[in-house]
Protein backbone atom coordinates (compact mmCIF):
# COMPACT_ATOMS: atom_id res chain seq x y z
CA UNK A 1 0.00 0.00 0.00
CA UNK A 2 2.52 2.16 1.01
CA UNK A 3 4.65 1.33 -1.89
CA UNK A 4 1.88 2.11 -4.56
CA UNK A 5 1.25 5.41 -2.84
CA UNK A 6 5.00 6.57 -3.05
CA UNK A 7 4.80 5.37 -6.77
CA UNK A 8 1.91 7.53 -7.60
CA UNK A 9 3.26 10.28 -5.73
CA UNK A 10 6.44 9.82 -7.82
CA UNK A 11 4.42 10.12 -10.97
CA UNK A 12 2.65 12.91 -9.85
CA UNK A 13 6.22 14.83 -9.25
CA UNK A 14 7.27 13.74 -12.75
CA UNK A 15 3.89 15.00 -14.34
CA UNK A 16 4.29 17.99 -12.30
CA UNK A 17 8.28 18.46 -13.62
CA UNK A 18 7.08 17.96 -17.11
CA UNK A 19 4.61 20.55 -16.81
CA UNK A 20 6.90 23.60 -15.20
CA UNK A 21 10.01 22.52 -16.92
CA UNK A 22 9.62 20.25 -19.55
CA UNK A 23 6.94 22.21 -21.57
CA UNK A 24 8.25 25.22 -21.22
CA UNK A 25 11.35 24.01 -22.77
CA UNK A 26 9.67 22.69 -25.85
CA UNK A 27 8.02 25.99 -26.26
CA UNK A 28 11.69 27.97 -26.50
CA UNK A 29 13.07 25.08 -28.57
CA UNK A 30 10.21 25.69 -30.73
CA UNK A 31 10.96 29.39 -30.75
CA UNK A 32 14.11 28.75 -31.77
CA UNK A 33 13.84 26.24 -34.68
CA UNK A 34 10.90 28.58 -35.81
CA UNK A 35 12.63 30.74 -38.69
CA UNK A 36 10.89 32.55 -40.81
CA UNK A 37 11.73 33.09 -44.65
CA UNK A 38 13.09 36.34 -44.11
CA UNK A 39 15.10 35.53 -40.89
CA UNK A 40 16.16 32.05 -42.54
CA UNK A 41 17.74 34.74 -45.85
CA UNK A 42 19.31 36.75 -43.18
CA UNK A 43 21.27 33.37 -41.84
CA UNK A 44 22.28 32.73 -44.98
CA UNK A 45 23.88 35.99 -45.67
CA UNK A 46 25.32 35.94 -42.34
CA UNK A 47 27.00 32.24 -43.51
CA UNK A 48 28.05 33.54 -46.61
CA UNK A 49 29.64 36.74 -45.41
CA UNK A 50 31.68 34.40 -42.89
CA UNK A 51 32.61 32.06 -45.51
CA UNK A 52 33.68 34.64 -48.19
CA UNK A 53 35.61 36.75 -44.95
CA UNK A 54 37.36 33.18 -43.92
CA UNK A 55 38.37 32.69 -47.59
CA UNK A 56 39.78 36.27 -47.61
CA UNK A 57 41.79 35.20 -44.39
CA UNK A 58 42.85 32.08 -45.79
CA UNK A 59 43.81 34.20 -49.17
CA UNK A 60 45.82 36.11 -46.91
CA UNK A 61 47.80 33.22 -44.70
CA UNK A 62 48.72 31.97 -48.06
CA UNK A 63 50.04 35.11 -49.55
CA UNK A 64 51.98 35.05 -46.35
CA UNK A 65 53.54 31.74 -47.26
CA UNK A 66 51.73 29.59 -44.58
CA UNK A 67 50.69 26.22 -45.70
CA UNK A 68 46.46 26.35 -46.06
CA UNK A 69 45.65 23.20 -47.27
CA UNK A 70 44.01 22.02 -43.90
CA UNK A 71 42.11 25.45 -43.98
CA UNK A 72 41.11 24.71 -47.28
CA UNK A 73 39.39 21.81 -46.54
CA UNK A 74 38.09 23.30 -42.69
CA UNK A 75 36.63 25.93 -45.52
CA UNK A 76 34.86 23.56 -48.26
CA UNK A 77 33.11 21.83 -45.28
CA UNK A 78 31.93 25.34 -44.54
CA UNK A 79 30.90 25.65 -48.20
CA UNK A 80 29.49 22.68 -48.38
CA UNK A 81 27.09 23.75 -45.38
CA UNK A 82 26.41 26.98 -47.05
CA UNK A 83 25.37 25.16 -50.24
CA UNK A 84 23.23 22.64 -48.36
CA UNK A 85 21.24 25.43 -46.30
CA UNK A 86 21.08 26.93 -49.81
CA UNK A 87 19.04 24.11 -50.92
CA UNK A 88 17.06 23.81 -48.03
CA UNK A 89 16.00 27.65 -48.21
CA UNK A 90 14.54 26.87 -52.06
CA UNK A 91 12.68 24.26 -50.83
CA UNK A 92 11.07 26.04 -48.05
CA UNK A 93 12.51 23.80 -45.33
CA UNK A 94 13.34 26.91 -43.36
CA UNK A 95 14.04 25.45 -39.94
CA UNK A 96 16.55 23.44 -41.28
CA UNK A 97 18.57 26.63 -42.81
CA UNK A 98 19.04 28.13 -39.17
CA UNK A 99 20.57 24.98 -37.99
CA UNK A 100 22.96 24.24 -41.13
CA UNK A 101 23.80 27.88 -41.88
CA UNK A 102 24.70 28.53 -38.97
CA UNK A 103 26.60 25.61 -38.50
CA UNK A 104 28.88 27.01 -41.77
CA UNK A 105 29.10 30.34 -40.32
CA UNK A 106 30.89 28.81 -37.32
CA UNK A 107 33.15 26.43 -38.96
CA UNK A 108 33.96 29.58 -41.48
CA UNK A 109 34.93 31.75 -38.20
CA UNK A 110 37.09 28.84 -36.57
CA UNK A 111 38.63 28.89 -40.11
CA UNK A 112 39.14 32.92 -40.11
CA UNK A 113 40.51 32.53 -36.65
CA UNK A 114 43.32 29.79 -37.78
CA UNK A 115 44.23 31.51 -40.69
CA UNK A 116 45.40 34.75 -39.08
CA UNK A 117 46.99 32.82 -36.63
CA UNK A 118 48.99 30.46 -38.88
CA UNK A 119 49.44 34.22 -41.11
CA UNK A 120 51.11 35.51 -37.98
CA UNK A 121 53.16 33.07 -38.07
CA UNK A 122 54.04 32.92 -41.57
CA UNK A 123 54.73 36.62 -41.27
CA UNK A 124 57.05 36.12 -38.63
CA UNK A 125 58.97 33.37 -39.93
CA UNK A 126 59.12 35.36 -43.29
CA UNK A 127 60.39 37.79 -41.59
CA UNK A 128 63.10 35.89 -39.81
CA UNK A 129 64.49 34.20 -43.03
CA UNK A 130 63.98 37.57 -44.96
CA UNK A 131 66.93 39.26 -42.18
CA UNK A 132 69.04 35.72 -42.21
CA UNK A 133 68.89 36.41 -46.13
CA UNK A 134 69.96 40.11 -46.33
CA UNK A 135 72.42 39.43 -43.36
CA UNK A 136 73.86 36.77 -45.05
CA UNK A 137 74.49 38.45 -48.38
CA UNK A 138 75.02 41.82 -46.50
CA UNK A 139 78.43 39.87 -45.18
CA UNK A 140 78.93 37.16 -47.75
CA UNK A 141 79.07 39.37 -50.93
CA UNK A 142 81.85 41.80 -49.51
CA UNK A 143 83.71 38.85 -47.85
CA UNK A 144 83.33 36.83 -51.52
CA UNK A 145 84.62 40.04 -52.91
CA UNK A 146 87.25 40.66 -50.37
CA UNK A 147 88.49 36.67 -51.06
CA UNK A 148 88.55 37.29 -54.61
CA UNK A 149 90.29 40.32 -54.95
CA UNK A 150 93.29 38.94 -52.75
CA UNK A 151 93.10 35.40 -55.22
CA UNK A 152 93.28 37.79 -57.58
CA UNK A 153 96.15 39.67 -56.53
CA UNK A 154 98.16 36.15 -55.51
CA UNK A 155 97.24 34.51 -58.99
CA UNK A 156 98.35 37.80 -61.08
CA UNK A 157 101.77 37.72 -59.29
CA UNK A 158 102.57 34.10 -58.94
CA UNK A 159 101.41 34.46 -63.02
CA UNK A 160 103.88 36.94 -63.73
CA UNK A 161 106.80 35.24 -61.85
CA UNK A 162 105.90 32.00 -63.86
CA UNK A 163 106.34 34.17 -67.18
CA UNK A 164 109.50 36.16 -65.65
CA UNK A 165 111.34 32.74 -65.04
CA UNK A 166 110.34 31.54 -68.64
CA UNK A 167 113.97 31.49 -70.68
CA UNK A 168 113.86 32.79 -74.38
CA UNK A 169 114.10 29.83 -76.43
CA UNK A 170 116.16 30.08 -79.67
CA UNK A 171 115.80 28.00 -82.44
CA UNK A 172 118.99 27.34 -84.18
CA UNK A 173 117.06 27.75 -87.86
CA UNK A 174 116.27 30.82 -87.86
CA UNK A 175 117.30 32.89 -90.25
CA UNK A 176 118.24 36.77 -88.55
CA UNK B 1 99.31 30.23 -72.21
CA UNK B 2 96.23 32.48 -71.65
CA UNK B 3 96.83 36.61 -71.57
CA UNK B 4 96.52 38.18 -68.27
CA UNK B 5 93.95 39.92 -70.22
CA UNK B 6 91.74 37.36 -70.31
CA UNK B 7 92.49 35.58 -67.28
CA UNK B 8 91.64 39.26 -66.10
CA UNK B 9 88.10 38.69 -67.83
CA UNK B 10 87.17 35.20 -66.41
CA UNK B 11 88.26 36.14 -63.15
CA UNK B 12 85.78 39.46 -63.28
CA UNK B 13 83.02 37.05 -64.42
CA UNK B 14 83.32 33.96 -61.82
CA UNK B 15 83.25 36.90 -59.16
CA UNK B 16 80.11 38.39 -61.00
CA UNK B 17 78.31 34.96 -60.47
CA UNK B 18 79.21 33.81 -57.03
CA UNK B 19 78.36 37.08 -56.02
CA UNK B 20 75.09 36.98 -57.68
CA UNK B 21 74.41 33.15 -56.19
CA UNK B 22 75.51 34.21 -52.98
CA UNK B 23 73.19 37.48 -52.78
CA UNK B 24 70.21 35.12 -54.50
CA UNK B 25 68.62 34.29 -51.08
CA UNK B 26 68.10 37.81 -50.86
CA UNK B 27 67.29 38.53 -54.27
CA UNK B 28 64.68 36.17 -54.47
CA UNK B 29 62.94 37.60 -51.51
CA UNK B 30 63.24 40.80 -52.95
CA UNK B 31 62.31 40.24 -56.52
CA UNK B 32 58.79 39.76 -57.90
CA UNK B 33 58.53 35.86 -59.03
CA UNK B 34 57.46 35.52 -62.53
CA UNK B 35 54.50 33.16 -62.84
CA UNK B 36 53.49 31.27 -64.87
CA UNK B 37 49.89 31.43 -66.87
CA UNK B 38 47.14 32.00 -64.82
CA UNK B 39 43.78 30.14 -66.04
CA UNK B 40 41.22 28.09 -64.45
CA UNK B 41 40.08 24.36 -66.34
CA UNK B 42 36.50 23.58 -66.40
CA UNK B 43 34.89 20.64 -67.82
CA UNK B 44 31.85 18.16 -68.23
CA UNK B 45 32.73 14.51 -68.59
CA UNK B 46 30.32 11.81 -69.50
CA UNK B 47 28.30 9.33 -66.90
CA UNK B 48 31.74 6.74 -67.69
CA UNK B 49 33.92 9.82 -66.38
CA UNK B 50 35.11 9.64 -70.08
CA UNK B 51 33.99 12.78 -72.98
CA UNK B 52 32.04 10.14 -74.04
CA UNK B 53 27.92 9.17 -73.66
CA UNK B 54 27.20 12.78 -73.12
CA UNK B 55 23.26 12.24 -72.63
CA UNK B 56 21.66 13.55 -75.75
CA UNK B 57 17.89 12.78 -76.19
CA UNK B 58 16.35 12.98 -72.75
CA UNK B 59 12.93 11.48 -71.88
CA UNK B 60 11.24 12.71 -68.79
CA UNK B 61 11.36 11.23 -65.53
CA UNK B 62 14.50 9.20 -66.05
CA UNK B 63 17.59 10.42 -64.32
CA UNK B 64 20.67 11.04 -66.82
CA UNK B 65 24.57 11.96 -65.05
CA UNK B 66 27.46 13.83 -65.92
CA UNK B 67 30.74 14.59 -63.87
CA UNK B 68 31.78 18.24 -63.68
CA UNK B 69 35.16 19.58 -62.84
CA UNK B 70 37.23 22.42 -62.19
CA UNK B 71 41.49 22.78 -61.73
CA UNK B 72 42.71 25.47 -60.48
CA UNK B 73 46.08 27.08 -62.17
CA UNK B 74 45.74 30.87 -60.93
CA UNK B 75 48.92 30.25 -58.35
CA UNK B 76 46.92 30.57 -55.38
CA UNK B 77 43.40 29.59 -53.97
CA UNK B 78 40.33 30.31 -55.42
CA UNK B 79 36.99 30.83 -54.17
CA UNK B 80 35.21 29.23 -57.11
CA UNK B 81 31.34 28.78 -57.66
CA UNK B 82 29.58 26.68 -60.77
CA UNK B 83 26.39 27.50 -61.90
CA UNK B 84 24.18 25.79 -63.76
CA UNK B 85 21.72 27.43 -66.14
CA UNK B 86 19.26 25.79 -69.43
CA UNK B 87 18.57 28.34 -72.17
CA UNK B 88 17.30 27.26 -75.74
CA UNK B 89 18.82 28.14 -79.04
CA UNK B 90 17.79 31.67 -79.25
CA UNK B 91 18.81 32.67 -75.71
CA UNK B 92 22.00 33.80 -75.12
CA UNK B 93 25.06 32.32 -73.76
CA UNK B 94 28.00 33.96 -71.44
CA UNK B 95 29.22 36.51 -73.99
CA UNK B 96 33.79 35.36 -73.93
CA UNK B 97 34.56 38.30 -75.65
CA UNK B 98 33.50 40.84 -73.37
CA UNK B 99 33.68 38.58 -70.43
CA UNK B 100 29.37 38.89 -69.59
CA UNK B 101 27.91 35.88 -67.95
CA UNK B 102 24.28 34.94 -69.35
CA UNK B 103 21.29 37.22 -67.85
CA UNK B 104 19.51 33.75 -67.59
CA UNK B 105 18.46 32.93 -64.41
CA UNK B 106 20.67 30.50 -62.01
CA UNK B 107 19.07 27.26 -61.58
CA UNK B 108 21.58 24.97 -59.46
CA UNK B 109 24.76 26.13 -58.01
CA UNK B 110 28.09 24.56 -56.23
CA UNK B 111 30.86 26.24 -54.65
CA UNK B 112 34.25 24.44 -53.58
CA UNK B 113 37.45 26.46 -52.56
CA UNK B 114 40.58 24.84 -54.56
CA UNK B 115 44.43 25.39 -53.09
CA UNK B 116 46.32 26.10 -56.44
CA UNK B 117 47.12 23.07 -58.75
CA UNK B 118 43.68 21.19 -56.92
CA UNK B 119 41.11 19.62 -58.52
CA UNK B 120 37.37 18.87 -57.93
CA UNK B 121 35.24 16.56 -59.64
CA UNK B 122 31.13 16.67 -58.61
CA UNK B 123 28.64 14.30 -60.02
CA UNK B 124 25.34 16.27 -61.64
CA UNK B 125 22.56 14.10 -61.48
CA UNK B 126 19.43 15.50 -63.59
CA UNK B 127 16.16 15.13 -64.86
CA UNK B 128 13.26 16.44 -66.51
CA UNK B 129 9.23 16.70 -65.20
CA UNK B 130 7.03 16.15 -68.41
CA UNK B 131 7.91 17.84 -71.08
CA UNK B 132 4.82 19.47 -73.08
CA UNK B 133 4.76 20.15 -77.29
CA UNK B 134 2.08 22.15 -77.59
CA UNK B 135 1.55 22.88 -81.63
CA UNK B 136 5.50 23.08 -82.87
CA UNK B 137 7.17 23.86 -79.47
CA UNK B 138 8.76 22.03 -76.37
CA UNK B 139 8.11 23.05 -72.92
CA UNK B 140 9.38 22.47 -70.20
CA UNK B 141 7.88 23.46 -66.09
CA UNK B 142 10.96 21.16 -63.99
CA UNK B 143 14.29 20.14 -63.23
CA UNK B 144 15.27 18.23 -60.75
CA UNK B 145 19.47 18.81 -59.85
CA UNK B 146 20.83 16.34 -57.94
CA UNK B 147 17.53 16.14 -55.78
CA UNK B 148 16.90 19.46 -55.57
CA UNK B 149 13.45 20.45 -58.26
CA UNK B 150 13.72 23.67 -59.72
CA UNK B 151 10.60 25.27 -61.67
CA UNK B 152 11.64 26.62 -65.04
CA UNK B 153 9.49 27.74 -67.68
CA UNK B 154 11.26 27.17 -70.84
CA UNK B 155 10.09 26.74 -74.37
CA UNK B 156 11.84 25.92 -77.57
CA UNK B 157 10.70 25.65 -81.06
CA UNK B 158 10.86 22.87 -83.61
CA UNK B 159 14.55 22.91 -85.48
CA UNK B 160 13.76 21.82 -88.66
CA UNK B 161 17.53 21.48 -89.88
CA UNK B 162 18.97 19.56 -86.99
CA UNK B 163 15.66 17.49 -86.47
CA UNK B 164 14.73 18.06 -82.96
CA UNK B 165 13.52 20.55 -79.98
CA UNK B 166 16.57 21.40 -78.10
CA UNK B 167 17.71 23.02 -75.02
CA UNK B 168 21.24 23.39 -73.70
CA UNK B 169 22.08 23.08 -69.73
CA UNK B 170 25.65 24.87 -69.55
CA UNK B 171 27.33 25.83 -66.42
CA UNK B 172 29.25 29.02 -65.72
CA UNK B 173 32.76 29.32 -63.59
CA UNK B 174 32.35 32.39 -61.37
CA UNK B 175 35.07 33.16 -58.98
CA UNK B 176 35.42 35.15 -55.29
CA UNK B 177 37.03 38.15 -55.80
CA UNK B 178 38.67 39.53 -52.40
CA UNK B 179 39.08 43.21 -53.66
CA UNK B 180 35.57 44.07 -54.54
CA UNK B 181 34.43 41.43 -52.47
CA UNK B 182 32.04 39.90 -55.02
CA UNK B 183 31.63 36.84 -56.96
CA UNK B 184 32.55 37.84 -60.74
CA UNK B 185 32.32 35.79 -63.90
CA UNK B 186 35.25 33.61 -64.41
CA UNK B 187 34.86 33.90 -68.45
CA UNK B 188 34.92 30.06 -68.34
CA UNK B 189 31.44 28.27 -69.19
CA UNK B 190 30.56 24.30 -71.03
CA UNK B 191 27.43 23.08 -71.78
CA UNK B 192 26.10 20.10 -73.26
CA UNK B 193 23.21 20.00 -75.84
CA UNK B 194 19.40 18.29 -74.96
CA UNK B 195 17.00 17.05 -77.72
CA UNK B 196 13.61 16.80 -75.63
CA UNK B 197 12.06 13.36 -76.91
CA UNK B 198 8.53 12.30 -76.66
CA UNK B 199 8.14 9.34 -74.17
CA UNK B 200 7.01 6.29 -75.73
Amino acid sequence: MFVRRSWSVGRVALVAFLLFFGFPCSCTARVVLAVDEVEAYHLIEVADRSVSSAFEAVLDAEGAGANVSALIEALNEAVGSLVEAKVFFKNGDFGKVGEVAGRSAEVADVVKDEALVLKTEALSHRDFVFKISVIGSAIGVPAFLFCMFFLWRWFKGYYMRRVLRMKPEVASDVKA
Amino acid sequence: MLKLEDLEIIFFIVTLIGGFMIASPALVLVLPARGAERFSELYVLGPTHMAEGYPFNVKPFENYSVFLGIVNHMGSSVYYVLCAKIRNQSEPLPNSTAGNPSPLPTLYESRVSLLDGGVWETPLDFSFAEFTFPGNSCSLEGLTINGVTYRINEATSWDSEKRGFFFQIFFELWTYDPESENFSFHNRFVGIWLNMTRQE
